[in-house]
């Protein structure tokens, strides 16, 4: 028996507009038939659409945690709008006949069952790999290295001061090339370089983050170069999970390879402690990050959802969750401080008191231990440069116009929106808070080096006390 | 580590960097890092592997030297990212908080706050709505929209600025203040006069001094600002005075008017000065609000001496002039009942008929007694009972307002009873009399929702025994039988005529249905649509704006609907379903199921 409402369907859908046209198809009587199989985890039908034949679309409850959507229509959003007609149909209790499942659509299921009884007994086959051609591909890669590497000592005889928007858009041009041998992460790499001599860029104030990003694009050349030289010696080398290098290069890691990498944490309950969306114009995507701590281990990790700016109808945006996340199995991208991490099912709970104070109980009281942990990361040149901490501070207050945190020990850290745009500015917001919030609480900050001044500072992303989570930012 | 030294070396290598590496070989001030960078390697090795980049760097080639620098620039961004300075020296201090009353602010989602913070702080089309449906959900109470409210005072659209400072930051209320302070600039545009306005909204007595420096400094916008805040005391009266002498007419207007609120005989005189000067036109908003008796008995004396030179003069000219003096000090009196006003209205009322001789130009003595009768309607009962008892004897303009003055003074059904009979006039002459009456009734929804009069209610049987649709759309109410069969069979008639007329009349009588909650509303706007000529695109135009007026037992009906109309209409009866359907949501997301 299918279990599901209009607020189940509603939220189901990709967007507003895909669940607003499901539900028209309904209504529009499009779905020339409607089928549930004998045991009743199956919905199937077939909907009218712009062409002669109508579309077949099906909705498998099969695992009901984790519905599959299968429609031969060509609409790259998932769940299609007749996938989510189909569903509207159901939840709106059209009459429904029970029919034999077709047999394509048959198949289809039993090799789902057994492709995921396999993966739960560990019997997966290992992957086949064409090593020809991923031999091909690895040296297409070197050869991109080749050209980030005369691209980046060009950009160094040229110097950043010379740098313009006409320059910028000629390097973007030839950046294509990365794209082209299979670098699309060096190519963004690059594009963060040059963005910064766009139009309404900052001038001479960029010049210590371009200073940075040249080498960056450098440390992307040498380590590059080293991990896909090795690789192409040893084409079954899998991609490298010791560090974020294979990401950097622009490997889209699958949740099937971070299984397979042991990448994995079991039974583990995350809590959202911030959130951001914003337009990175340099990666042409919209970025939708959330920043989450295990409740277990305390650690931080970070869920991004990339948009790119032409499939953006298409991809689910993301928004801000104020439950508690039970996810049994969560994996986790190779990186340093706050990995990336992702999830396929997932079963909201309310947060409670006691959620509260284990995040507060994973608080790092001590700066200078937070401060190293942070440096020690950030000399990495490929490393994040703004990792994120919770800190458990005793006050915060103001030397001079400054706002500070402090710790139980004395140790200071300034808080600053300084060089931090992509989220909304938070600093002021303490000046609006219960002076409650200003001793012995937890505090989650974004640290962020600043080349120019040569200063750490902290960026206030939200406030934890007893009672809740006091966001300052999404 | 000496940091200092490893700072000049970053500053001297960001400057090769921003020049461009070829400069870099044999950069002599590089070249003088090297020696120092060695001495200190011997204590820490990794001082000696920078000495030996930078040596690498001023020794390379115009070819290589791109490569050495960054190897040095990678090494150094490396070494410098581990001595990020943290310390911050000096006492710590309180922060000044203004404790905003978090207990009922629950914090919205990323996906409503995002969108709001764009509308408040950006440029472009669309923002107003979102901001306004976004204060009525209560979505402001989140703190985090307080500083994007305040900058948005400034935002280049107006009305997005006037309802941020009258609606949206007076639910933070004192809390703003210290922001609002440091904000404020005296010298600048609208956004700073809201924030001195605001100030002085919550707090008069601490924005005092903003005030007074934004009288003596202030730009104009701000300084306009300002004159309102001011109030009674002395000093405040002399600038006041001072200010209403001036030369830029709106800060005349505002002196002029703040002047009007204020007990003194010297305000007094500067207002005297007005009405009998070329400001009345100024003063006129200002003398309309003020009750000072002296100033009114001027009022009232000016009128009078007007009136006789109006009736003395033969220049056609000259009488367009007065007559237009006389219709703005005639205007200051609305809204006054003391007796003076209703004796000279009283008065002006009996002299109409010489008045009524008096041509002018282009404004005559005609003119003057429509100025008295609007008057009239909004002064003393006795007065409206003056104007509303002598209907019989008014032209058309005068009987609408003798109509109005009737509502206000008359019980409902006596008013029914007098003017009543107007509307069964048939003759061509007596039309303009019948259109006063209908016209008046067409205002009346304006009228008693502002004052919440009642209406006879057979004035609705009245419209329909003489058949009129107008009426019966503008005066229809839930529930009336007749009504409701008379629109029913004018449904029926619409749908036996053809082509153009029929869609408009039936559109008419279907939005009227609609409007008085006819229990065949929705059948007949469902039926209008069916026979609708679909070809045409705008037959859809015309019906699908009433579905969101339609009860919820609408709904399962309209959407059996949808699949009989065009594929390219049926995304917007779609919306309009959805707007009907969230129209009728419950709380808890169950949709009601009324009649």
């Amino acid at each position: 028996m299918i279990a599901i409402d209009e607020a189940y369907v509603e939220s189901a859908a990709p967007n507003a507009d895909a669940a607003k046209n499901g539900r028209g198809l309904v209504l529009k009587s499009s779905f020339v038939s409607l089928n549930i199989s004998e045991d009743e985890t199956l919905l199937f039908g077939e909907c009218k659409g712009s062409g002669k034949e109508p579309y077949r679309c099906s909705s498998d409850f099969l695992r009901p945690e984790q519905p599959t959507h299968r429609c031969n229509c060509p609409s790259r959003q998932f769940p299609c709008k007749h996938c989510v007609g189909l569903m509207y149909a159901y939840a709106l209790k059209k009459k429904f006949t029970t029919a034999t499942v077709p047999e394509d659509l048959a198949a289809k299921r039993e090799k789902l069952t057994e492709r995921k009884e396999k993966q739960a007994s560990g019997e997966t086959k290992p992957k086949q790999v064409n090593k020809t051609a991923l031999a091909k591909k690895i040296q297409a890669q070197l050869d991109g290295i080749d050209l980030l590497e005369r691209l980046t000592a060009d950009l160094v005889r040229l110097g950043i001061g010379n740098m313009n928007p006409k320059i910028a858009r000629e390097i973007n041009e030839q950046a294509k090339q990365l794209g082209n041998a299979f670098l699309p992460g060096a190519q963004v790499a690059l594009h963060q370089y040059t963005h910064l001599f766009t139009e309404n860029a900052g001038g001479e104030t960029v010049y210590g983050e371009a200073l940075d990003r040249l080498a960056r694009l450098h440390a992307l050349v040498k380590h590059g170069r080293t991990y896909l030289t090795k690789r192409l010696e040893d084409p079954e080398l899998a991609a490298a999970t010791d560090s974020s290098i294979a990401a950097w290069l622009g490997h889209a890691w699958q949740l099937s390879e971070l299984k397979a990498a042991g990448l994995v944490e079991h039974d583990v309950e995350l809590v959202q402690l911030a959130f951001n969306s914003h337009d990175d114009p340099a990666r042409q995507e919209f970025v939708d990050t959330g920043v989450w701590m295990i409740l277990g281990t305390g650690k931080i990790r970070v869920t991004q959802t990339l948009r790119p700016y032409k499939a953006q109808k298409y991809i689910k945006s993301e928004d801000s969750f104020f439950q508690v996340a039970s996810i049994k199995e969560l994996c986790v991208y190779p990186g340093s401080v706050n990995p990336r991490i992702r999830w396929e099912g997932m079963l909201p709970r309310p947060l409670e008191t006691k959620d509260l104070l284990a995040i507060r109980k994973h608080g790092q009281p001590s700066f200078a231990v937070a401060v190293k942990e942070v440096k020690n990361s950030l000399k990495g040149p490929l490393s994040d440069k703004q990792p994120i901490m919770a800190l458990n501070f005793a006050k915060l207050g103001k030397v001079g116009d400054t706002f500070v945190a402090e710790d139980a020990s004395g140790e200071r850290l300034a808080l600053t929106d300084i060089g931090l745009s992509e989220e909304p500015p938070s600093v002021d917001m303490l000046g609006l808070l219960p002076r409650s919030c200003f001793a012995n609480q937890t505090l989650i900050a974004r640290f962020r080096h600043d080349l120019d001044t040569r200063r750490l500072a902290i960026k206030p992303l939200s406030i934890v006390t007893e009672t809740g989570v006091i966001r300052l930012t999404l | 580590m000496s940091i200092a030294l490893l700072g000049q070396l970053y500053d001297d290598m960001r400057r090769i960097a921003v020049a461009g590496s070829a400069v870099a070989p044999g950069d002599f001030r590089l070249k003088k890092h090297v020696a120092a960078l060695e001495q200190a390697g011997a204590k820490a090795p990794i001082f000696a592997t920078i000495a030996g980049q930078v040596r690498a760097v001023v020794d390379s080639t115009e070819k290589t030297a791109s490569q050495a620098v960054l190897e040095l620039a990678s090494l150094l961004n490396a070494v410098l990212y581990t001595q990020g300075e943290t310390a911050v020296p000096g006492p710590m201090a309180a922060i000044e908080t203004t404790e905003l009353d978090l207990a009922g602010a629950a914090q919205i989602s990323a996906r409503t706050l995002k969108p709001l913070l764009e509308a408040l702080t950006t440029t472009g089309s669309g923002r107003f709505e979102l901001i306004k449906d976004a204060f009525e959900r209560g979505a402001f109470k989140d703190p985090r929209l307080l500083r994007p409210s305040l900058e948005a005072l400034d935002d280049v659209y107006g009305e997005i600025a006037d309802f941020v400072s009258e609606r949206v930051l007076p639910l933070y209320g004192r809390a703003i203040l210290p922001e609002l302070r440091k904000k404020l600039n005296i010298k600048g545009k609208s956004g700073d006069a809201r924030r001195l306005e605001l100030l002085h909204r919550l707090e008069p007595t601490s924005a005092r001094p903003f005030v007074e420096q934004a009288l003596e400094e202030g730009s104009k916008e701000v300084k306009v600002a300002a004159i309102g805040c001011l109030g009674s005391g002395p000093d405040d009266l002399n600038f006041l005075l001072e200010q209403a002498a001036g030369k830029a007419a709106d800060i005349r207007r505002v002196a002029l008017a703040a002047l009007a609120e204020i007990n003194s005989p010297l305000a007094i005189e500067a207002l005297s000065k007005a009405i009998n000067g070329k400001d009345l036109s100024l003063a006129a908003p200002a003398l309309t609000k003020c009750q000072h008796p002296q100033v009114i008995e001027l009022l009232h004396a000016t009128i009078q001496k007007n009136v006789a030179s109006l009736r003395e003069t033969k220049d056609k000219k000259k009488i367009t002039s007065l007559v237009g003096t006389l219709e703005t000090l005639l205007e200051t009196l609305q809204h006054r009942n003391d007796p003076g006003t209703t004796a000279l209205l009283k008065n002006l009322f009996e002299q109409r008929g010489d008045l009524l001789k008096i041509k002018g130009d282009s404004l005559s003595g005609v003119d003057v007694n429509h100025s008295i009768a609007s008057v009239m309607t909004t002064s003393s009962k006795e007065s409206q009972d003056l104007l509303a008892s002598a209907h019989a004897k008014l032209d058309d303009i005068e009987l609408n307002f003798a109509f109005l003055a009737a509502c206000r003074c008359w019980s409902a059904d006596k008013v029914y009873d007098e003017f009543s009979p107007y509307l069964l006039l048939e003759s061509k002459k007596d039309l303009g009399k019948k259109s006063a009456i209908m016209e008046g009734l067409d205002n009346l929804d304006y009228l008693f929702r502002e004052k919440a009069l009642p209406l006879d209610p057979k004035w609705l049987d009245l419209a329909v025994q003489i058949e009129n649709f107008e009426l019966i759309a503008e005066l229809g109410r839930p529930g009336h039988e007749a009504q409701n069969a008379f629109l029913k069979k004018a449904f029926e008639a619409t749908q036996s005529k053809k082509t153009t007329k029929k869609t408009y009349e039936c559109q008419s009588v279907v939005s009227a249905m609609v409007k008085v909650q006819h229990p065949d509303a929705t059948d007949c706007l469902i039926e209008a649509v069916s026979k609708a000529d679909k070809k045409a695109f705008w037959y859809s135009y015309c019906y699908e704006w009433m579905v969101p007026d339609l009860p919820a037992s609408a709904i399962p009906k309209l959407e059996a609907m949808i699949p009989t109309l065009p594929e390219r209409d049926t995304n917007r009866w779609l919306d309009r379903i959805e707007q009907l359907r969230v129209k009728h949501r419950t709380p808890h997301g169950q949709e009601s199921r009324d009649n």
